[in-house]
């Protein structure tokens, strides 16, 4: 899969094909993974336990995304958490505390997200912050309006048909494993074949050639944040929906996943470079090495100093490998 | 690098003051109001003790942050300083000043791993950090099994809960750090460098000094930090809780950005300290109003992003506004 | 105009944040200015004593996000509003946080209230935080969860083990002494956790026809329980009965059960008696939970603070009454069951 070339930007065809031998390498790295665990314990490979992961992990994978697109704009989006919790606090109050059709409790937090990140990147855009702090800000802000909405008793008990979205199936494989998959496609294409996409990454490459080459920097950098807040909601409403509740901090561990896939995926925190697929790679092997744990009998205890080595070892060798390219 | 004009005009120094400081000051005349309790000696010496985590967190903070740098680490190896701290003493029977010495030593190796991992291996201080926050955090966890290490010797207490000269221990502390940071920051050359680094790291790095060495006596800097917030943690608690400092990295980050460390090469010790001054009285505050502890964050949040928006308003107009 | 745009969104971020703040559900403790309490008019107090004093307490739980702490909450607001009582309702926004317990605590304790009570987040860290409370003679009502420490006029709570051995005890009733069980504890180090756990394995042992497949914690938190049950249920092809330590914990198990269609047939416990466990328990997808009354242990701990400070003598320790709920009985705990 080669990383989209924009025609305003230094790259050489040469360059492209490197860039595919350090996917590769990642891609590997996945692989070789899943081998070890399959060696120790055959049942990583069964049906029902990939089947299961990826199901679980498709939530974590969708932030991800929206983590990616910010990141390609050489942006960084650390509400992203927060926004999860919010998200996913809005459509547990339509939820349960209107009368109206669950329906309206996706749009309200779609509508949410899109808003969250809208004034993260009216922050960046206008009030020329920078993301981190920018972004940190939000964070509180969406915090501390989940907290006011819920009050102090989580929600809970949903809606049967809005649950399908965790719970269902669909010709046997679970609807959060399709939505992952059709919004994965529809990423790649939309970041590889549409105007859209490709600004992001030339903002990120090299803002001062974006800007003089005509590009309006603040629309892009608008969609790059609502996108992430979109995606964010997305990945909030499935997870809403497969616990049948929502609590206050429920999007808090999602953030250093969102960091960290990304990143081990390739894409640059300095922006430019990555994608959609390396993301994907990137989330994965975290999921898999948590899974391996899982299998393997490794007490939680542990598995985070396990995945704080694996992350740092994996980013460490991407960057490595992108030197030598 | 800095600009000291030495003629003082009255507008400039309006302008100059960050609006950090009048959020403080807004705060603490709201609470002074609508709280009887909020300004007394009692309350203060209180905020001393408990704020004081926060605090030296944010001196170790606001070096990296200069250098562009984040230390998503800190909340967890101060926890983990505490738990090795308190372990040592419950089962190796190691005296008091020794396990202290244990925990910063633990706090400080992980400012050096972080320090390696962003200059050496040119890992992006986010993940690098994030990494070590892992490891901290499952060494934490898996020392003794989730649980919580109690009935520490009665002496450890002394730290967190005694006063010298009629002001609690850990407020000396604080002093003595953020003196030590103010020092370092506007002092030495090592302070030159930070900022430098923060300013235009290319250019220090042409011009041959090590950046290598500063950068990672920055996050070693803030491992410093954290091993003595572990001391005065651990003391105040009489337990070593394997999760308490999660978290904290975060609101020390609040703390720095508030004091006006946005961007690199920006922010000083003094606007950390009263960031993190603004933090602590306003979860007093509402506490003693009586706000209900979810509404709080919503306030919080609220007045982190005006303070915010403000201080960058007021940097980018201050030229505008001082020709007028 | 690059400034008037920015005021307008900052604008729009404060009216969006006062509006959460208005928003705010039912059940609430009205923010006060003044410590003196501003007892409800429509509210006439109930006691007969000479003098009405009004007074404010403070109630601190663990943690925010277990509807069990709400309870509490209600059940101490319910006993207060009869006695002319201010509750102020404060609880860490990081589920268990020792520091931040400590320090809510501490904030109380300057403010002078007339006495607290408190849900240690763990019954060894919380010692020194009661014995300041001790220093500054504000009687100390625990709830709960135990301190291994400090002075308090009592503790009002459910006896854990027994309550928890009862339940064990019906799970093997329940499989007819053979089976293979996972136990999902609670959150390492907590006193109630702790003597659960106890009470599961001690009862376990004395069957031997038990099988103990795994017992991995959850933290007393639905979203882990979830988790730690999925992985279970990968690892091993036959569970017959899950034993959660608290209700939130067993329902997390649950939707990890139902996903993967072994919810029928598998007996799940839980504890505490949540209006969501009573639901499942109605529905049949939960077998048994114990019912811990929560309102009662926050509501004697404020009348304990009352009693005390009115100069009656206070038990030591209040032993709430516990109740096995299952499909049979669940019908009478309707009024617990919101919504």
């Amino acid at each position: 899969m080669k990383t989209a070339v924009i025609e305003k930007t230094n790259r050489t065809e040469k360059q492209t094909l490197a860039d595919f031998l350090v996917k590769f390498s990642r891609v590997g790295i996945l692989l070789l993974l899943s081998l070890g665990i399959t060696l120790l314990n055959p049942d990583f490979l069964k049906i029902s336990n990939i089947s299961n992961v990826i199901r679980t992990a498709s939530p974590q994978i969708i932030i991800a995304f929206g983590m990616t697109f910010v990141m390609l704009t050489g942006g960084i989006d650390l509400s992203l958490g927060s926004a999860v919790t919010l998200t996913s606090v809005v459509a547990g109050y339509v939820l349960t505390q209107m009368d109206v059709p669950w329906i309206l409790a996706i749009f309200a937090s779609l509508l949410v997200g899109a808003l969250s990140g809208l004034i993260i990147g009216l922050l960046i855009s206008v009030v020329k912050l920078p993301p981190a702090v920018a972004s940190y800000g939000m964070l509180w802000v969406d915090r501390g309006l989940a907290f006011a909405i819920m009050g102090a008793k989580p929600f809970f008990d949903f809606h049967e048909d809005f649950r399908y979205f965790g719970r269902g199936s669909f010709l046997g494989v679970p609807v959060p494993i399709w939505i992952v998959a059709l919004i994965t496609i529809a990423l790649m294409l939309l970041l590889k074949f549409t105007t859209v996409g490709r600004r992001f990454y030339a903002l990120g490459a090299n803002s001062y050639a974006a800007k003089a080459s005509g590009l309006e920097v603040k629309k892009i950098i608008l969609q790059a944040y609502i996108f992430s807040g979109v995606l964010a909601a997305i990945g909030g409403l499935i997870l809403a929906a497969r616990l049948n509740a929502v609590d206050q901090d429920l999007g808090a561990p999602f953030l250093m996943p969102a960091i960290a896939s990304p990143v081990m995926g390739g894409t640059s925190m300095t922006g430019g470079q990555g994608g959609v697929g390396g993301t994907v790679v990137g989330a994965l092997i975290m999921i898999v090495v948590t899974n391996g744990m899982n299998l393997l009998g490794i007490s939680s205890l542990w598995q985070q100093f396990v995945t704080g080595v694996v992350v740092i070892l994996a980013v460490w060798f991407d960057i490595l490998m992108r030197k030598r390219s | 690098m800095q600009n000291r004009s030495k003629k003082f005009s009255l507008k400039a120094f309006l302008v100059g003051i960050q609006p950090v400081n009048w959020v403080l000051i807004v705060l603490i005349i709201f609470f002074s109001l609508a709280s009887p309790t909020f300004l007394s000696i009692e309350n203060a010496l209180s905020l001393s003790r408990q704020g004081a985590l926060l605090m030296i967190l944010c001196m170790g903070v606001i070096v990296i942050k200069i250098t562009g740098g984040m230390d998503l680490s800190n909340g967890a190896t101060m926890t983990l300083g505490g738990m090795v701290m308190a372990w040592a003493m419950v089962n190796l029977n190691i005296p008091l000043p020794i396990a202290s010495l244990l925990a910063i030593l633990t706090t400080i190796f992980f400012g050096f791993l972080n320090g390696f991992f962003v200059s050496v291996l040119k890992i992006p201080s986010f993940i690098s950090t994030l990494g070590t926050q892992g490891i901290a955090v499952g060494l934490a966890l898996g020392m003794n099994n989730g649980n919580v290490i109690g009935n520490l010797p009665k002496e450890i207490g002394v730290i967190g809960n005694n006063d010298i000269l009629g002001l609690p221990i850990p407020l000396w502390i604080t002093i003595l750090a953020f003196i030590l940071t103010f020092i370092l920051l506007n002092h030495t050359k090592f302070g030159v460098y930070i900022y430098a680094i923060g300013g235009n790291e290319e250019a220090l790095k042409l011009s041959g000094k090590s950046v290598l060495m500063y950068k990672i006596l920055a996050y070693a800097y803030s491992g410093f930090m954290a091993g003595i917030a572990a001391l005065i943690l651990t003391s105040r608690n009489m337990a070593a809780q394997p999760t308490v400092g999660l978290g904290m990295e975060f609101q020390a980050f609040a703390g720095v950005v508030l004091g006006g460390s946005f961007m690199a090469g920006r922010g000083t010790a003094i606007g950390a300290a009263i960031g993190a001054i603004v933090i602590i009285v306003l979860r007093n505050g509402l506490n003693l109003i009586g706000i209900p502890t979810y509404l709080q964050l919503a306030i919080f949040g609220s007045i982190l992003i005006t303070a915010i928006v403000l201080s960058t308003l007021m940097e980018q107009n201050a030229q505008k506004w001082l020709e007028e | 105009m690059k400034i008037s745009k920015i005021f307008g969104l900052l604008s729009v971020l404060l009216v969006l944040s006062f509006t959460a703040v208005a928003c705010q559900p039912a059940a609430e403790a009205p923010a006060a200015e003044a410590p003196a309490a501003e007892a409800p008019a429509a509210e006439a107090p109930v006691i007969e004593e000479p003098e009405a004093k009004s007074y404010v307490f403070g109630l601190v739980t663990k943690a925010l996000n277990n509807p069990f702490w709400e309870l509490m909450h209600e059940g101490a607001l319910a006993v207060a509003a009869e006695n002319n009582v201010e509750i102020i309702y404060l609880a860490p926004t990081q589920a268990n946080n020792l520091e931040e317990q400590t320090r809510l605590v501490d904030d109380l304790i300057t403010r002078k209230v007339d006495g607290i009570v408190l849900v240690p987040v763990d019954s060894e860290g919380m010692v020194p935080a009661i014995e300041r409370a001790n220093a500054a003679g504000i009687p100390v009502a625990l709830a709960n969860t135990r301190a291994n420490g400090g002075e308090f006029i009592t503790f009002s709570a459910v006896e854990n083990y027994d309550a928890m051995t009862q339940v064990a005890e019906y799970v093997v009733e329940k499989l007819e002494g053979t089976g293979k069980v996972v136990i999902i504890e609670g959150t390492a180090g907590a006193q109630t956790a702790i003597d659960r756990l106890a009470a599961i394995n001690d009862v376990l042992a004395k069957n031997p026809g038990i099988e103990i497949l795994a017992s991995q914690t959850a933290e007393f938190q639905r979203a882990k329980a979830l988790e730690v049950m999925e992985n279970l249920l990968q690892t091993h092809t036959e569970i017959d009965a899950v034993l959660a330590c608290n209700d939130e914990e067993a329902l997390g198990a649950i939707e990890a059960l139902d996903a993967a269609g072994r919810l029928e047939g598998t007996v799940v416990s839980g504890f505490d008696g949540n209006s969501d466990a009573l639901k499942a328990l109605t529905a049949g997808r939960m077998t048994v939970t114990m019912f811990q009354n929560a309102p009662a242990q926050a509501g004697d701990a404020v009348q304990a603070l009352l009693d005390f400070l009115a100069g009656k003598t206070v038990e030591a320790r209040i032993r709430t009454g516990a109740v096995l709920i299952d499909s049979t009985n669940v019908a009478d705990f309707a009024q617990y069951i919101q919504q």
